[in-house]
Formats: structure tokens, sequence, C-alpha cells
């Protein structure tokens, strides 16, 4: 029984909840949504499920760094055309190179697309912990000049290349799953131990909550600052590198547009807090496949253009009104917890849950 | 009040950081408009151009083919004005307003959306600044401006759809690659193209989706309308990009595309050329973008007062084989 209480009052429950729900809806739709199976002429494994996770990789790779800003009470909006930078590096390198077989070509590719998103992540670590700027400005004025950056790499033309190594990132497959999803998720379990088995995430959540006492407790805030904004820069990059991979080429005004919102709404869906101080790494992954199994639903669903942001946005309210424990109280009928006093108005996310609650999650 | 200054001073470090990096962007391509007419002569004409900026290929081409026509050769001072992203009207709307505000001689507008123009275009009139359209057209009387100079949307579909319907002569279960909803060349592409199988036979509209113009988002929405929709025959792209996604969608699903799904795609661009040269696409419509000169023309006659036509229409190619995509390339007909 407390069990099932504890998983109402994790965010991330509801988050599964709505991918479970849009599956089946789906599945009702045709019932052989779910299968899986291989595809003769190609060999690979193919599915709706499968599509989801290639998909939802680019997310996850920026809902991650937009975790780690935001538990710092930062924001980062920067990532969308962070991704773009990232694209447009990787298919300018290796349309210059033109050596479509070329292992080191990628890599090189690879290499130079996440140097300069550490740069441009630097500048806004540097905005934000040495000079003082607010997150939101700094990050804001970054999104702008990272998209005309993006322009310059590649002269205003979309750009594209051949490399198939490069290419097998989106479209190549590892134990039948997608190769961008094994990455990311390597990638996420690596950033997660390295976050909770050293005190570096505790660092991370007591600058959101308090920086002055944190420094006074000993932690410097400014080389952590400027740590999750480089870190955000560079997942977002690798999201761009995955996304770019797909057809193998760079549209420089599309690539990662609106891509920042996606990556906040995953992470607060996730029950990381937009007010800082604590995060969820698990959550907001679950956030991001929750963003990509959206979207592929509009798609399989056939919902008209024109009605795909109001049917977003509609499955997004009744979600986070279902996190909400004031709401599900009142819906559902159920007395509040004595001696509990009415607390303000949450917004999204259960703030009342116990900090420890999320060591559980991740370990 | 010092800590007041050293943030006054930060901001503007940044403020002339982003200048600086804006500038960067712009260099790119406009160097016409900026190299100096330092004399200040007033024998240029001078033309605000509210463009749309970097979207793709085509929009490239043809605000190059712009910029090179109107040239300080030819007597014209050229401000070009792109919009902070394809789809952000506000930029285009104060760019429009500043161009009114220092009396440009003609203004020459690309709009991102259709509607919420009137406002600036009345402006304009009261200025006495003519203001010409090119490709896009806007909802707003037509007295409001001087001429539209377009490629006809609604007849490249329909050749598209003449096409459809001679290469399947049984109907075919098709899907519509939508470009970004509410703008006037989406209409206008599927009017066009209903209207040329309107009444034939057999044509089954399995659905339409927006990729927004992109080859990432034509793929995506490809792969996940073949699991559906497994017998699906043809696929109509309204532009080069998404056409290109959708014949990557179409391999990776283990089908040949113009074997199993033919895809036809408007514009013309080189990389869809070369697709089609190899056998990815079936069928390009060109959407002419070359249309500087049309536009000068049209700048000329409204400045001396001549009468202009309301629209004027840029011819355009089609190109439906292997062979003919490899000759266009050659004649150096992509872009």
């Amino acid at each position: 029984m407390s069990r099932v209480k504890t998983a109402l009052r994790t965010p991330w429950f509801w988050a599964i909840i709505g991918i479970a729900v849009l599956l089946l809806i789906n599945t009702i739709k045709n019932p052989a949504y779910l299968a899986v199976s291989v595809n003769p002429t190609t060999g690979m494994l193919t599915g709706n499920v499968l599509d989801i996770l290639r998909v939802s990789a680019p997310i996850i790779m920026i809902a991650l760094g937009m975790t780690f800003v935001i538990a710092t009470k930062g924001i980062d909006l920067s990532v969308g055309s962070m991704m773009a930078v990232g694209g447009a590096v990787a298919m300018e390198t290796l349309s210059t190179l033109n050596d479509p077989t070329s292992v080191g070509a990628m890599f090189t590719a690879i290499g130079l697309a996440l140097a300069l998103a550490i740069v441009l992540g630097a500048i806004n670590g540097l905005l934000v912990a040495v000079v003082g700027l607010q997150p939101f400005i700094s990050t804001l004025i970054m999104m702008m000049a990272a998209r005309g950056i993006a322009r310059v790499i590649t002269d205003g033309q979309n750009t594209n290349a051949t490399n198939e190594p490069f290419r097998q990132l989106a479209n190549g497959q590892i134990l039948g799953l997608p190769t961008s999803f094994v990455i990311a998720i390597a990638i996420v379990v690596i950033i997660a131990l390295f976050m909770r088995r050293t005190a570096l995430g505790l660092m991370i959540e007591s600058i959101g909550i308090n920086p002055h006492a944190s420094r006074l407790a000993g932690i410097r805030p400014r080389p952590i600052l400027f740590g999750v904004y480089i870190l955000s820069a560079a997942l977002a990059s690798v999201g761009g590198l995955f996304s770019v991979s797909e057809v193998m080429t760079v549209s420089v005004s599309g690539t990662g547009n609106l891509m920042e919102l996606d990556a906040i709404l995953a992470v607060v869906i996730g029950g990381t807090s937009l007010a800082g101080g604590k995060f969820s790494i698990l959550g907001s992954t679950i956030g991001a496949l929750l963003i990509a199994t959206l979207n592929k639903t509009v798609l399989f669903l056939g919902i008209p253009a024109a009605a795909t942001p109001a049917f977003k946005a509609l499955v997004i309210i009744v979600l986070v009104l279902l996190q909400s424990e004031r709401v599900r109280s009142f819906a559902f009928g159920r007395s509040k917890t004595k001696g509990t006093p009415p607390g303000p108005p949450k917004p999204t996310v259960d703030r009342s849950a116990p900090v420890s609650k999320e060591k559980e999650v991740v370990a | 009040m010092a800590h007041n200054k050293r943030m006054l001073g930060a901001l503007g470090f940044i403020g002339a950081g982003v200048l600086a990096l804006g500038l960067a962007g712009c260099s790119g391509g406009d160097d016409g408009a900026a190299s100096g007419d330092a004399g200040g002569d007033g024998d240029l004409t001078t033309v605000g151009f509210v463009a749309v900026g970097p979207e793709g290929g085509w929009r490239n081409a043809n605000e190059e083919a712009i910029k090179d026509a109107f040239s300080e050769e030819a007597g014209f001072d050229l401000k070009y004005a792109p919009a902070a992203s394809p789809t952000d009207q506000k930029s285009q709307i104060d760019a429009f307003s500043t161009f009114v505000n220092d009396e440009v001689d003609v203004i020459l507008l690309t709009a991102t959306e259709a509607s919420g123009w009137e406002d600036s275009l009345q402006l304009a009139q009261e200025a006495e600044i003519p203001v010409i359209l090119l490709d896009r057209g806007v909802d707003a009387d037509e007295d409001l401006y001087v001429t539209r100079i377009a490629p006809d949307n609604v007849k490249v579909a329909g050749s598209v759809g003449d096409w459809a319907v001679q290469t399947y002569p049984e109907g075919a279960s098709y899907y519509v690659l939508e470009g970004v909803p509410g703008l006037s060349v989406v209409n206008e592409r599927n009017e066009g193209f209903d209207a040329a199988i309107e009444g034939k036979d057999g044509w089954n509209k399995i659905g339409a989706q927006t990729a927004n113009w992109t080859a990432d988002e034509g793929k995506s929405v490809i792969e996940t309308v073949l699991k559906d929709n497994p017998d699906l025959q043809f696929i109509f792209a309204q532009n080069d990009e998404m056409g290109i996604g959708a014949a990557a969608a179409v391999t990776a699903a283990g089908l040949v595309p113009g074997t199993d799904v033919k895809i036809a795609t408007i514009d013309g661009t080189t990389p869809a050329l070369e697709a089609l040269a190899a056998g990815d696409l079936s069928f390009v419509a060109q959407y002419n973008p070359f249309f500087g000169d049309l536009a000068v023309d049209a700048v000329n006659k409204a400045l001396a007062g001549d009468s202009v036509e309301k629209t004027i229409v840029v011819p355009g190619e089609t190109f439906d084989s292997a062979e003919a995509g490899q000759a266009a390339i050659d004649e150096g007909k992509g872009f």
C-alpha cells in the first residue's frame, strides 16, 4: 500500500502511465503497433517502439543537460541552437573531408562539434557564474548567437554530407536497439553514476537551494556552474549529431528549432523542480521518452497538422494535473493528511517529496 | 551603486559581443548591401527587402538572385533584412516599419506568414512607398501592394498532380508531406495537386501531416506512416527536403523508392536533382527562384508610375526521370 502511495507521489510515475496510455491508444488503432519484426530486406529490426527510442535520443541528451542547469536554479534556452551548431559543424566537416567511409572523418566531425559546443557552453557559464547575469538572459543571448554561428559555419545553406559511419549513429542498430539510443542511455548511466556516486550531484542541488549557504559550507559555486553549462552545451551538441545523422543533412533554421522547450518539458515532467535544488536523471529520461512517444503518436493517429499543438498541449496538461497532489486529492475525493497546512499553490511539480527519495530513484 | 555600474559595463560588453556576432552572421551573404556608398549619392534607388533569411536551398537561391539583380551597377541600394527565424513574423513587421520610417523608395516583401500584414501595408501606402510581394502572398486587399511576383504554386503542384495521374492511371494510395501550416504556399500546393487528381478514380489519400519543410521530420513522418500503411504507393512532398527525408524512410523500411513508393517533390534544388538522378525521387517540379530580373522590371515600372499586373507568374520546368535530373544538373538548373 505504502509502495503504491510512494509511486503515486513520484512525478515520473505519471509519465510512465502517460507513455503506457499513448501506446495503448496506438495499439487500439492498430493491434500490430507494438510488434517488432526483422525487415527481410535490410536485416534490421523494425517497429514503432524502436522508432520512438531512436527519435527520443536527441531529446534525452538535451533534457539530461537541462536537468543539471535547472537544478542549480538556472535555465538553458540555448540547447536547441546548440544542436544546430553541433549538426552544422559535423556536416560541414564531413562534406569538406569528403571521405564517405572513413571512421576517422566521423570522429573528427564529432570532436570539432563537441569542442565548439564546449566553448559556447563556457561562454554561458562565464556570463552566469562570473558576470552574474540571469541564466535566462545569458542563454537567450546564446540561443540567438548560436543559431547565427550555425549559419556562418554552413554559409546559410542547408548542408548535406556523405559518411556511412556517421549515418549509422541514427540509422544503425546495436543488439537490435537504435545506436543513438544505446549511446544516449550509456551517457545517461555514466553521468548518473558520476553525479550520485560522488558528491557532485549534492553540490549542484545545494547551489540550487541556496548558493550563499552552500558557499559558506565550503562549496565553490563558480566551477560547478561553469561545469553544468558546459555539460549542457556538450550534450546538446551530441543531440544535434544524432538529429542530423538521420538524413545526413543539417537545416540551419530547422535543426533543434524549439527543442529547448521540449527539454524543459521533459525535465519538469520528470520531477525536477524549476525552483532548483533537486533533480531526477531517471525522471528526465522518462520525460524525454514521453515527449518522443507523444510526437510519434500524433503521426500515427494521423491528427491534422493544424490540431497537433493543441493535442500535445492537452496531453501535457492532463499529465501535469495528475502529477499535482492537490488536484489528485480533489479529483479522487481523498481527504488531506491531517496536520498539513494548505501550502501555497504548487505549480507542476510535487516539491513536498523528501530529497532522499531522489537517491532511491537513481541508485 | 558601484555594483550597478559594473553590471552596466558587463551588459554593454555583452551587447557589443552580440552585435558583433549578429554582424558576422550577416556578412555571409549581403556584402553588396553593406559595401559603402559613402558619398551618400542620391542616384541610387533605395530598396528595402524584408526577407525570410536562411530557410533552405530555394530561399537562398531566390534571395541571392534578388540581391544580384538589385546591384549598385543597376542603380539600386538594396537593404536586406532577413527575419530572425523563418517563422518569426514579428521581426519582419519591425523591419518593414523601419523601412517605412527610413523612407526607402520601394519595399520588397517575402512574408513568413500570410495574415497580419494589413496595418503595415497601410503604413507604407500612406508614406507612398510601393510594396512588391516576392514569392509569398499575403491576406490583404490587392490595392495595398503593387504586384506579387511568384512562380504559381497552384500550377506547379498541378503539374505534380498531372504527372501522378499519368503515372498511376488506376489511382494510388498517397500521402502528403506539408510545409509549415498556415502558409499560403502550403494551401496553394494542396489546391493545385487536389485539383489535378480530383474526380480521378482510385485515389486514396492516406493522410497529410506537416514536416515543417525539414528532411529529418519528413523521414520521421513517413517511417511512422509506412508502419501503418505498408501499401503506400505515392508521396507528394511539398518541398525537396521533406521528399529526401521521405526517401530515406522508404529505404530504411526495406522498400525501393521509385519502384515500391514513388516520391514527387516541388522546388528543384541541386540535392533533389541529384536524388532524382540516383532514382530516389521520381519527379521534381521546379519552383523557379531566379526572378530577379522580373522584380527589377516591376520596381522600375512602379517607380515610373506605369501600370503593373497584380500577379506576375514566373515560369518553371518539370523533371520526370533520372536522365532529366542529370541533364538539369549539367545545365546548372539546380540551386
